[in-house]
């Protein structure tokens, strides 16, 4: 199975290379998203995905032991880096919007110049 | 073009969406949720809520400011950071009230619960402040 | 006692940071009442000098540091004393100077702010037991040096000297830092103490020549030693309580006291006495023989000060005990006459309005006392009997006499150098005092009587503090003997006294004081010489040549950075992947070992691979979409799908949260789309096959990086202590969100504050619009109102 995510994984990042690659900003902006969901996929990945067991506390028990669960570090930061990315996603669509409104090109080949306006 | 069953909806969702959500955040220490889960699904009905009256309603709903309520959420959190202190811990560190074995059985109070609640009320600011922004900037403000 | 000087130190700085708070309040007053606090230090270094022993030093361990290793630990010894009583006395006599000197200037806060930072890091410097605190002291001084040269700065020339100023001492700063370093590594303390106790020296290391440079870099960048002294005549721009303090009597000090410091560590070897002996000797000739060409009185003290510390870098390249003992008594008399003739320059600056000492004539009678106190400094100055400097003096003559094996250049030298201090002094004097018929009478704007006490305090104090220590040198014995303990590792009798008896060092001072007067008597055709001097000197003019290669750095950073930041985004990306890529097949040749394992993967579960397959499907669509829609469902089926993926493997929270961010994402999305532009094809074919190539190689190498990570099975993890602990710690059955909101909190709090910029971020790209969108629509709606009312 991590053979089958990792191909995935591969897939995902080409996909996001070549987007981020792209003259039109709408595409470089898709790409950073598939980049970051790839990112994420490679960290939970990390984490191990072999145990079976979910990372709660059975009910009445006061531990857990912790060789039967996939590392839980892992997926926080996945937690973490999701959220992160929501706060990059609303600033990348707010400043494309307004680089597109201010500009009126989508061609970054165009905004060489910091000072152009 | 009014749609007033469109209307009456959002201010049933949101009302429903924000004890779910609070539940949400209560619950979030034992069982899935917490608040920035909670966080986002109360921010939902705010966002249906703006959808279908416009942003200046949502800003009228909320009664301050979404930068306030960032605001007040980051400073729950610090008080939840702080508090410790004044207890002789180190900051950061988790203060929890003792209560009867009876209470504590369901639930625990302390500065995590504190903190998560920071987070909720942040979140909820936060994404309110970038839709409410982007539907003023897009004209949608009514 | 030293609890309490600690706290006067750590206090300076507090009172530096609360000036502008406190000005308000005093005005006028803020010099004097702020100069309470370095008269309390300097009783109580005082009382410390008074009490030590002479074979005694007191170390205060504070556990506060920034790191472990790193304490702002004390050490109160000999050389710290004095020192500290030296910056501490001539600061509160400067505080109170400055205190009428600073009245008319703007700006005031900002000045005491920095002059009692620049106090409180003078005093930590010198008092610090650790390298690393010294090290922040030591730059803490350059930085405030940068400020208070600056401080006039409307002025080009003020901007231009204190930004050369910090040049040249930051760039010695981290010669020191990285010298410290060494020091620690090699002995494995950064303790000036241990460094003294374990007696280590780095003499037979094989690094120590490079510490040795960089230490020595240090010094002298912060000394003023030649080739970089030209910072100090440049820093005579900065006001002249600031000259007098800093610029004169304690920071260009520190890198003599570096010296002093560290000798016990890396002093005393051969190229330790020739660097210095070179770097000393050159300086303390030069300084003084310039200083005979320079019209302007800062000008003149300036170039006397580098004089006076090359003789004191000399010295202790003499390494002699003799020598070292000359140069920190040398080091208390040259503070006790310059500070104080600092001070009369700024009373004659504010008395008379100039400072050029040909155009001033017979100042006598309008500043009696000043010129007493300034006919006092310049006999210590010249090294003249009664004073300090004259002691001083004679035990440099000595030192210098001694000097093993090279006696005969130094000598010669020495004597040289003093004949032109002699000449300078009685010049000075003779200029400034006496009445001469042939220059035009000096107008007063202020008569002395006119000047409050505290304006003329300092110069006067430290003239009779010079008079009052060159009659009865006995008093500084004890001290001195306690610090050279601590310098060269063994005790030693020393007897200061004024009167020597006639022996071959006072036949030397007869002989430069006559020949000082014959300079004087023949000052004219000398000062010709010297002028024609300074002219063929100004064409290797040291200031311009060092701002034109800096300018020359700039022009060839920003050539360099046009050719490297040429603005094409795609192409800054295209370097960097492939650079990573070929790092990364680097890496994948010189390790040969097989990827693959037979075993250890996961089972394949089929209905996650068919999610896998149709989130493949939706990538690769999103890649080719032709409209923006399309695109976005796309990259909706793909959050959604890499939730559910999260969800099969048990990651309830992670997939949650994927799915209402993703949802949020979406709806942002749909909001803005239509308001973007349409896709459309702008790459020509070939760049889109190479950029193809390229993106399949990153992803190919992904695949790989990742296949590889999952072979490394580390020992224990950090999470096992969370999973253990979770519930009976925590109070938490959910382990993910015990450890988002309690074990690792301040995590979840930086996520916060990412989220919470990223916010202000889209608010602030559209503050002014939403502004002026509202502003419209109100006038919009007044129109309305008035209209309506029009048709009522």
């Amino acid at each position: 199975m991590e053979l089958i995510i990792a191909i995935f994984i591969g897939l995902m990042f080409s996909c996001g290379v070549y987007l981020i690659l792209r003259r039109s900003i709408v595409k470089v902006i898709l790409g950073i998203f598939v980049l970051s969901n790839a990112a994420n996929l490679i960290i939970f990945l990390a984490g191990g995905i072999t145990k079976s067991e979910v990372a709660f506390i059975p009910d009445g028990e006061q531990t857990l032991d912790p060789t039967l669960i996939n590392d839980p570090v892992a997926q926080v930061l996945v937690i973490k880096s999701i959220v992160i990315g929501l706060g990059i996603a609303a600033y990348i669509l707010a400043l494309k919007y307004r680089y597109f409104e201010v500009t009126g090109t989508h061609d970054l080949d165009s905004l060489k110049n910091t000072d152009q306006r | 073009m009014r749609n007033l069953i469109l209307e009456k909806i959002a201010v049933l969702y949101l009302r429903a969406i924000l004890i779910v959500s609070v539940w949400l955040l209560l619950r979030g220490h034992n069982e899935p949720g917490g608040g920035f889960i909670a966080g986002i699904i109360a921010s939902t009905g705010f966002i249906l809520y703006a959808i279908v009256y416009g942003s200046t309603a949502v800003e009228k709903l909320l009664r301050y400011n979404t930068r306030n309520w960032i605001g007040s959420g980051l400073l729950i959190i610090l008080i939840a950071v702080v508090l410790p202190i004044i207890w002789g811990k180190p900051a950061m560190s988790s203060i929890w009230m003792t209560l009867p074995d009876s209470i504590s059985a369901y639930v625990h109070i302390g500065t995590p619960l504190l903190f998560d609640i920071g987070v909720y009320v942040s979140v909820i600011g936060i994404i309110l402040s970038i839709i409410i922004t982007i539907m003023d900037v897009l004209k949608w403000n009514s | 006692m030293g609890n309490i000087l600690l706290l006067l130190i750590g206090l300076l700085f507090l009172v530096g940071v609360l000036v502008p708070f406190i000005y308000p309040v005093l005005k006028k007053r803020t010099g004097v009442v702020l100069s309470v606090l370095p008269l309390v230090i300097f009783i109580v270094l005082l009382l410390e000098l008074l009490s030590i022993g002479s074979r005694e030093s007191i170390i205060l361990d504070s556990t506060w540091g920034f790191l472990s290793g790193m304490e702002f630990s004390y050490r109160l010894d000999g050389l710290s004393i004095i020192f500290g009583l030296l910056i501490s006395g001539i600061g509160f006599l400067i505080l109170l100077f400055s205190s009428y000197y600073m009245a008319k200037y703007d700006r005031q806060p900002h000045f005491y702010t920095y002059l009692t930072l620049f106090m409180g890091a003078m005093t930590g410097l010198v008092f610090a037991d650790n390298l690393f605190v010294l090290f922040v002291f030591w730059e803490l001084t350059s930085v405030a040096s940068f400020f208070l040269i600056g401080f006039d700065h409307h002025l080009e020339k003020s901007r231009q000297a204190s930004l050369q100023a910090l040049l040249i001492t930051a760039f010695g700063g981290l010669c020191l830092l990285f010298a410290i370093i060494l020091t620690g590594n090699i002995t494995g303390t950064y303790r000036i103490s241990e460094l003294i106790n374990l007696s280590i020296h780095l003499g037979n290391h094989p690094h120590y020549y490079l510490v040795l440079s960089l230490v020595l870099l240090a010094a002298i960048t912060k000394s003023a030693q030649f080739p970089f002294h030209f910072w100090l005549p440049g820093a005579m721009q900065a006001p002249t309580p600031i000259s007098a303090y800093l610029h004169s009597a304690t920071m260009v000090n520190a890198g003599v006291f570096l010296l002093l410091r560290l000798y016990p560590v890396i002093g005393g070897t051969m190229a330790w006495k020739y660097l210095l002996i070179l770097t000393g000797g050159i300086t303390m000739f030069l300084g003084a023989f310039l200083s005979m060409g320079q019209r302007d009185l800062k000008r003149i003290l300036a170039f006397t000060t580098i004089s006076a510390l090359g003789t004191m870098v000399l010295l202790i390249g003499i390494d002699t005990p003799n020598s070292i003992k000359a140069a920190i008594v040398f080091f208390i008399v040259h503070g006790l006459y310059k500070g104080g003739l600092f001070m009369i320059a700024g009373i004659i600056d504010k008395s008379t309005g100039s400072r050029d000492i040909y155009k001033l004539n017979g100042l006598f009678r309008g500043i009696p006392v000043t010129a007493i106190a300034a006919l006092l400094a310049v006999i210590s100055m010249a090294g003249l009997p009664p004073m300090l400097g004259f002691v001083g003096k004679e035990l440099v003559y000595e030192a210098q006499i001694q000097a093993p094996g090279i006696s005969w250049i130094v000598l010669p030298l020495g004597v040289g150098a003093n004949i032109l201090m002699v000449a300078v002094s009685i010049t000075v004097f003779y200029e400034l005092f006496v009445f001469n018929k042939s220059k035009p009478v000096t107008e007063f704007k202020y008569h002395e009587r006119q000047f409050p006490v505290t304006f003329l305090a300092g110069a006067v104090l430290l003239a009779i503090l010079g008079l009052g220590l060159g009659m009865s040198p006995r008093f500084l014995e004890n001290i001195l003997s306690n610090a050279l303990y601590y310098i060269q590792g063994h005790s030693m009798e020393i007897k200061l006294r004024l009167w020597h008896g006639f022996n071959q060092v006072l036949m030397l001072s007869i002989f430069t004081i006559l020949c000082g007067v014959a300079i004087f008597i023949f000052r004219k055709p000398v000062n010709r010489v010297i002028s024609a001097f300074i002219n063929w000197l100004d064409r290797y003019h040291l200031p311009t040549l060092f701002t034109s290669v800096i300018n020359y750095y700039i022009y060839l950073a920003s050539k360099n950075t046009r050719r490297i930041q040429h603005g094409y985004h795609r192409f800054y990306l295209l370097t960097f992947f492939v650079v990573t890529i070929a790092l990364i097949s680097l890496q994948q040749f010189r390790i040969t070992e097989v990827i693959l394992p037979e075993s250890g993967f996961s089972p394949v579960k089929w209905h996650v691979a068919l999610l896998l397959f149709i989130a493949s499907l939706s990538v690769i669509f999103a890649v080719f979409a032709r409209t923006r829609l399309s695109a976005i469902l796309a990259m909706g089926v793909i959050g959604y799908g890499i939730g559910m993926l999260y969800l099969f493997y048990g990651a309830v929270d992670l997939a949650i949260t994927q799915f209402l961010v993703e949802t949020i994402i979406m709806i942002v999305f749909v909001m803005v789309i239509y308001y973007l532009p349409r896709f459309a094809i702008l790459s020509s074919k070939a760049s889109r096959v190479r950029d193809g190539i390229i993106s399949i190689a990153v992803g190919a190498f992904v695949t790989l990086i990742v296949l590889k990570a999952q072979l490394i099975k580390p020992d224990s993890r950090v999470s096992d202590f969370f999973v253990e602990n979770s519930y009976t710690l925590a109070h938490g059955k959910n382990i993910i969100n015990t450890i988002l909101i309690d074990f690792r909190s301040l995590d979840t709090l930086g996520e916060m504050i990412v989220i919470t910029m990223a916010a202000a971020g889209v608010f602030s790209l559209f503050r002014f619009q939403i502004q002026r969108l509202k502003k419209k629509e109100e006038e919009a709606s007044h129109v309305e109102r008035f209209e309506k009312q029009g048709d009522d």
